[in-house]
């Protein structure tokens, strides 16, 4: 089923598009979750919902721009609240920690599990400005108005989360 | 910062990896979602409607409320025409008998002064004291 296709089923509460859209977006969108969510029973849930709500509100969907973004920032706000009310990601850490680029080389060949690895070891503050900033690829000012916090919290936390990356990247033996 | 850092190129290149089907009943679950959602449809529909015909009854009410209070005087005339002559002039008895007890009472306290020699202190029986104009001759 093309995606047009599913998106107009989507709109007519046609089961079959429905089970065509969990089948293409699913795997991705829990990868997504996972990013976010350490744990795995709640990333599910949050995928569920954030698919869910997809679909009810498919008809607000433009038509412009890609429907597949369209749908991860979906996911990635349900990620958001999850973690909200959960933890305070408000706090502001005012460090000013320098920053050097990578000149070291990493393998290019990450393990999904040791990704996961990575990521379960930095707090949920730096974790959600990592995952924003590099993967989203949100700005920081962006991120400050997402996340409610200031610009120097969200590129400080972001330092201390690359800083926190390498030292665990060497440990495992990526770094050269 | 750089977006082109090798350790974010390293983390953008190996994201996919973290792509994996949910457990089979994530299916299930959502597809439940979505067959409650059709459920509540018309109840939803229904409940709005309901909602939105008391909001109308409301403002009729207010309204209707609001129009009678802020015309007194048409009602007051009505009030007035409803009440029956007889009560009519037994309430304006008990309001001069009021007011009689309440001179009454004050020319006790004060004294009463007798004025000019050209007039003349009259009770009249049963309202209150007026001061009336010596007759001449």
């Amino acid at each position: 089923m093309t995606e047009e296709a599913i998106i107009q089923g989507c709109k007519q509460d046609d089961p079959k598009a429905q089970k065509a859209f969990y089948d293409r977006f699913a795997p991705k969108m829990f990868g997504v979750c996972k990013r976010y969510i350490k744990r795995y029973e709640e990333a599910e849930d949050l995928l569920i919902e954030g698919l869910f709500k997809a679909i009810d509100k498919i008809d607000s969907y433009s038509g412009n721009g890609s429907f597949e973004g369209w749908v991860r920032r979906i996911v990635v706000n349900e990620c958001l609240m999850f973690l909200r009310k959960k933890t305070p990601l408000s706090v502001s850490i005012e460090v000013h920690p320098t920053d050097a680029p990578t000149n070291q080389n990493i393998e290019d060949d990450l393990a999904a599990q040791d990704i996961l690895a990575l990521l379960d070891q930095l707090p949920t503050g730096y974790r959600t400005v990592f995952n924003l900033f590099v993967i989203e690829g949100y700005k920081h000012r962006e991120i400050a108005e997402i996340l409610e916090v200031s610009i120097n919290t969200s590129k400080s936390q972001l330092i201390l989360a690359k800083k926190r990356m390498k030292e665990l990247l060497e440990k495992l033996e990526y770094l050269r | 910062m750089d977006k082109q850092d090798k350790l974010f190129e390293a983390f953008r290149k190996n994201q996919h990896k973290l792509e994996e089907m949910p457990a089979p009943q994530s299916w299930d679950r959502l597809r439940h979602r979505l067959d409650n959602r059709k459920k509540q449809a018309p109840i939803r529909s229904i409940s709005r409607l309901l909602s939105m015909a008391a909001a109308i009854v409301g403002l009729v009410v207010l309204v209707t409320a609001v129009v009678t209070l802020s015309n007194p005087t048409k009602r007051q005339a009505r009030n007035a025409q409803e009440v029956p002559a007889s009560s009519s002039s037994v309430l304006q008895k008990a309001i001069a008998e009021h007011t009689y007890r309440n001179h009454h009472q004050l020319a006790l306290q004060q004294g009463v002064e007798e004025g000019l020699p050209t007039k003349l202190l009259v009770s009249k029986i049963a309202t209150r004291p007026l001061l009336i104009p010596k007759k001449k001759g």
